[in-house]
């Protein structure tokens, strides 16, 4: 199988924005904070034609930063993502509708003062997909296929629940007919029982429509159930990437296995639980520590950790890990 | 056993809104003993947090406490003038918010509010209180915390704040404390960190817990009783282990099934169907009859009340208990 | 929409308000029918009836509610005629302004970079300068007259709007709707209309309400200094400049009632303004 999507040693800085008192300061000689953060550095990755590829990890590590560059809202400090060879942006501009994005807040990412109707028409309208004497009834099919009335497209994103605005932003992304899906932590602001629903829904569009997905969760047990393979971020950079069965079953990366022990599992039995947290803290992105960024909370570190960055390797299982003591 | 620490009965809490009458905790009663750990699951607007609030008298308009009874260490909170209330807030009764940010005061350094926190209830000097907070906040994990007594609450991360949240929650001691989503918006490891500190407290120093949650799994490995909600209204209760492997209410048994852990991987989920009703326009009969795969005819009416081996439901057709 | 009215009916003095801005706004519209005199028509004028009080009969044979002015104008139908001339500035300075205003405020926080720096640099410096003293040299400079002076108006206030427009459009832009659009993609001028557009909107009407009647007061601070309006245009500025001489010797009614219908339409657009502007602050909504 080929690759559809591809991200080749992809990075983004940020650099922090100087007020014209930095200007002068730094211009008299004070020192000023000039340094670019790193949200996302050197990532590479795949993904075949009709795989979910998902993306985990905790808050800062850049998935978000990533998922945006993929899905072509931020351009790349590096590196290049394509989509079939072609590029994603070109110029700072969006150039392809093959991909696609599910937002996280189905609050903020639908505009509040146009109807659902029009939210969902206007790209398809506007890229030639439908023509505008048409679009009623291609948002009526829409709203059926994602689970809604067809007589809501009249109404306000304010008169919909959480579950049912997302269910209109699904509907908004597909309806623009992409072959990649980005879904940026699309059930994390929803109700347990309606982040089911939205799940399988998520999981009978893909099938109907043979999507390629890049879905992004801190909720390693929504991305284990959606996955085909699974990448783990740490601190911008990809630590251990490869299929979803082998990664739960036997991780190589440490920090993999400290985050996979520390999320709370359902327990049925009445045995009482030790709890394995991960020693010390993130560090901050502004200043990431040399050598592999996990090695001052890692238990198997060693000099070389503290000297020298491991890239990922590729395991004997097929696997691709980022470890000098994997 | 003796006396429960907190015997809660019948308590309603509605919110007299413009619409109309949201009875967001209507009839709730469970009782709860000194070290317990209780947990409190349910969706948004089930009532689990009004009912947490309700607890410490912080319900702001147009909510109020219109029935029932709330009675701590054998004095009923409800009605209680709000001095008295304040006197036992903070030092008898604590609360964790799951923005620590409302607790802390970003002006002051932490040192100054934990100092501020102890003389509001007990006559210490300043050096004793520096060293009983930075003891707390060594308690709760917080490295140096001698040193970072003089800190603000911007200079901790997300995770170092809400231990500072906590610590200042357990400063006099308290027998009850109210924790409201205190681990959601954290990253997994941190959370860790912080579910093994709480079990770790309730257990040696015998603080009772009522651990506020969305999470099953979270209060599973936490919480030695549970109480599921919904609609306002306590639809299950009982320990924690029983009513996960065995629930007997249709919407316990639908909300473990809706979890990805409970599938095989890629396969659908069991979803509940529907959404929660709203609080303006409740039947009297069962409230999640509209969504449940065993209701009929019955379900127009209230459910029934069953209580039996420390396990009590609501329902007219419950799942069978287990083998 | 209709929940919006009831929330503002709620407010009895910003109802009030509305109301006696109404019944202002509807008695100038419909003065040449209401007015029992045409100020204008210098045929119809007789010194003869010149600054007597309120109440007095006149030889046209009418009684003069609010008395007559220097020239033996009815001062009711001069106030009438004048509150449209004042209205007529203030409706046409602010909307001229809030054009010109959004235009730019959404071009910098779209554009950033130096665009954004010289339009915020420019709109920063006037904010900091007395709006008053802007118009009065501009009006100097440009001489009497409607566009002139709209211009001077204009000139005076577009930078309220254009800091408003620019604080909202930046608040926008970097929301997940406005990310949406540009991954679609939706092109940049879409964008702008379709969606950040609608959303800016809402502020700025509420800093137009202020400014309308901001851009009343000042015109009538100019006419009152002479450098407004030419005198065959009577605004209500004016009027109360010509019986301003007359204060001292008991005729105070030339003066003081065209400044009533002032004072009573500004505080009345003013209060409007602020409840529209507590209605959709989103930080004083529960």
């Amino acid at each position: 199988m080929t690759a559809l999507v591809e991200a080749r040693a992809l990075t983004r800085r940020f650099d922090p924005r100087l007020t014209i008192g930095d200007r002068i300061a730094a211009a008299f000689g004070a020192t000023v904070e000039t340094r670019p953060v790193r949200a996302v550095s050197d990532v590479s990755f795949a993904i075949r034609k009709g795989e979910t590829l998902g993306l985990v990890g905790e808050s800062g590590c850049g998935k978000s930063t990533l998922g945006r560059m993929v899905a072509g809202i931020l351009p790349p400090s590096g590196g290049a993502i394509s989509v079939d060879g072609q590029p994603v942006m070109r110029g700072g501009h969006k150039t392809t509708t093959r991909i696609q994005t599910v937002f996280q807040d189905p609050f903020a990412s639908l505009n509040p003062r146009r109807r659902i109707g029009a939210t969902i028409s206007e790209g398809p309208i506007a890229h030639g997909l439908v023509t505008r004497a048409a679009a009623p009834a291609f948002v009526a099919d829409w709203l059926t296929r994602v689970g809604l009335d067809p007589a809501v497209a009249t109404r306000f994103p304010h008169q919909f629940s959480g579950g049912q605005r997302q269910r209109v932003a699904i509907a908004r992304a597909l309806a623009m007919r992409p072959e990649i899906l980005v879904c940026d932590e699309p059930v994390a602001s929803l109700d347990v029982s309606i982040q089911a629903q939205i799940l399988n829904l998520f999981l009978d569009l893909r099938a109907a429509l043979g999507l390629t997905c890049l879905f992004i969760s801190h909720d390693l047990s929504v991305v284990r159930h959606v996955s085909d393979r699974v990448a783990i971020m740490y601190l911008g950079r990809i630590v251990e990437i490869g299929a979803a069965a082998r990664i739960y079953a036997a991780p190589r990366h440490p920090y993999t296995q400290a985050l996979l022990d520390s999320v709370p599992k359902l327990r049925l039995d009445a045995a009482s639980v030790e709890f394995r947290p991960i020693a010390g803290e993130l560090p901050s992105p502004l200043s990431p520590p040399e050598g592999c960024a996990f090695h001052p909370r890692c238990p198997r570190a060693s000099d070389l950790c503290r000297r020298e960055r491991p890239v990922l390797t590729a395991q004997p299982d097929g696997t691709e890990v980022a470890c000098h003591h994997a | 056993m003796s006396a429960p620490l907190l015997e809660v009965t019948d308590l309603r809490t509605h919110f007299l809104t413009r619409a109309g009458v949201a009875k967001a905790v209507d009839g709730v009663s469970f009782s709860l003993a000194s070290g317990e750990i209780l947990g409190l699951v349910g969706e948004s607007g089930s009532g689990k947090s009004v009912t947490g609030f309700s607890l410490i008298g912080l319900v702001d308009p147009p909510g109020k406490i219109v029935g029932g009874s709330i009675r701590f260490a054998g004095r009923d909170l409800v009605g209680l003038p709000p001095e008295e209330m304040r006197a036992l807030r903070g030092r008898r009764i604590a609360m964790v918010f799951q923005d620590p940010q409302a607790t802390l005061n970003p002006v002051l350094t932490i040192g100054q509010q934990m100092a501020l926190a102890l003389q509001a209830h007990a006559r210490v000097s300043d050096r004793a209180a520096a060293e009983r907070a930075a003891a707390m906040l060594a308690r709760v994990g917080i490295p140096e915390a001698a040193t970072r007594l003089s800190n603000y609450p911007h200079e901790f991360s997300g995770g170092m704040r809400q231990r500072v949240a906590i610590a200042m929650a357990l400063l006099n001691g308290p027998e009850l404390i109210v924790a409201d989503e205190p681990t959601t918006a954290l990253d997994v490891s941190i959370q860790a960190q912080i579910l093994a500190e709480m079990k770790a407290l309730a257990r040696e120093s015998g603080t009772a817990l009522i651990w506020i949650s969305h999470d099953l799994a979270t209060v599973s490995s936490l919480a030695d009783r549970v109480l599921v909600m919904y609609a306002g209204r306590i639809v299950e209760s009982g320990p924690v282990g029983e009513v996960l492997r065995a629930p007997r209410h249709p919407y316990t048994r639908g909300l473990l099934d809706s979890l990805p852990a409970m599938a095989e991987p890629g396969q659908r989920l069991r979803q509940i169907p529907g959404t929660a009703p709203s609080l303006l326009a409740l039947s009297p009969g069962c409230p999640f009859a509209p969504r449940c795969p065993r209701a009929d005819a019955d379900c127009d009416a209230p459910p029934p009340r069953v209580e039996a081996d420390g396990r009590l439901f609501l329902c007219h057709h419950p799942l069978e208990a287990a083998a | 929409m209709n929940a919006f009215w009831r929330e503002y009916a709620e407010n009895k003095v910003a109802l009030a308000a509305a109301l006696i801005v109404l019944v202002i706004v509807g008695a100038a519209l419909s003065a040449p029918w209401i007015a029992p005199q045409d100020p204008y028509d210098l045929a119809g004028l007789n010194l003869m009836d010149a600054r007597r009080p309120p109440g007095f009969v006149g030889s046209n044979g009418y009684p003069h509610l609010l008395g007559t002015d220097a020239q033996g104008r009815d001062l009711f139908s001069a106030i009438l005629y004048g509150l449209r001339i004042s209205l007529q500035m203030g409706v046409a300075a602010g909307l001229v302004a809030l054009s010109i205003g959004a235009l730019l405020g959404i071009l910098a926080a779209q554009a950033g970079g130096w665009i954004e720096t010289a339009i915020m640099r420019v709109v920063d410096l006037q904010l900091s300068f007395p709006a008053i003293l802007l118009a009065l040299v501009l009006v100097a400079v440009l001489g009497q007259g409607k566009s002139q002076l709209v211009i001077a108006l204009v000139a005076a206030q577009y930078a309220y709007f254009a800091r408003t427009a620019y604080g909202a459009a930046s608040a926008e832009r970097r929301k997940d709707y406005v990310e949406a659009a540009a991954a679609t993609p939706l092109g940049t001028l879409h964008i702008v209309f379709r969606h950040i557009l609608p959303n800016v909107l809402p502020p700025l009407i509420v800093v137009a309400t202020v400014q309308v009647a901001n851009a009343i007061s000042l015109e009538a601070t100019l006419s009152f200094l002479g450098l407004g309006l030419p005198p065959t245009e009577p605004s209500l500025g004016m009027l109360i400049a010509n019986g301003f001489q007359y204060m001292m010797s008991g005729r105070y009614w030339i003066s003081v009632y065209p400044g009533l219908a002032l004072i009573v339409l500004i505080v009345g657009i003013n209060l409007v303004g602020d409840q529209l502007r507590d209605q959709t602050n989103p930080r004083l909504r529960r």
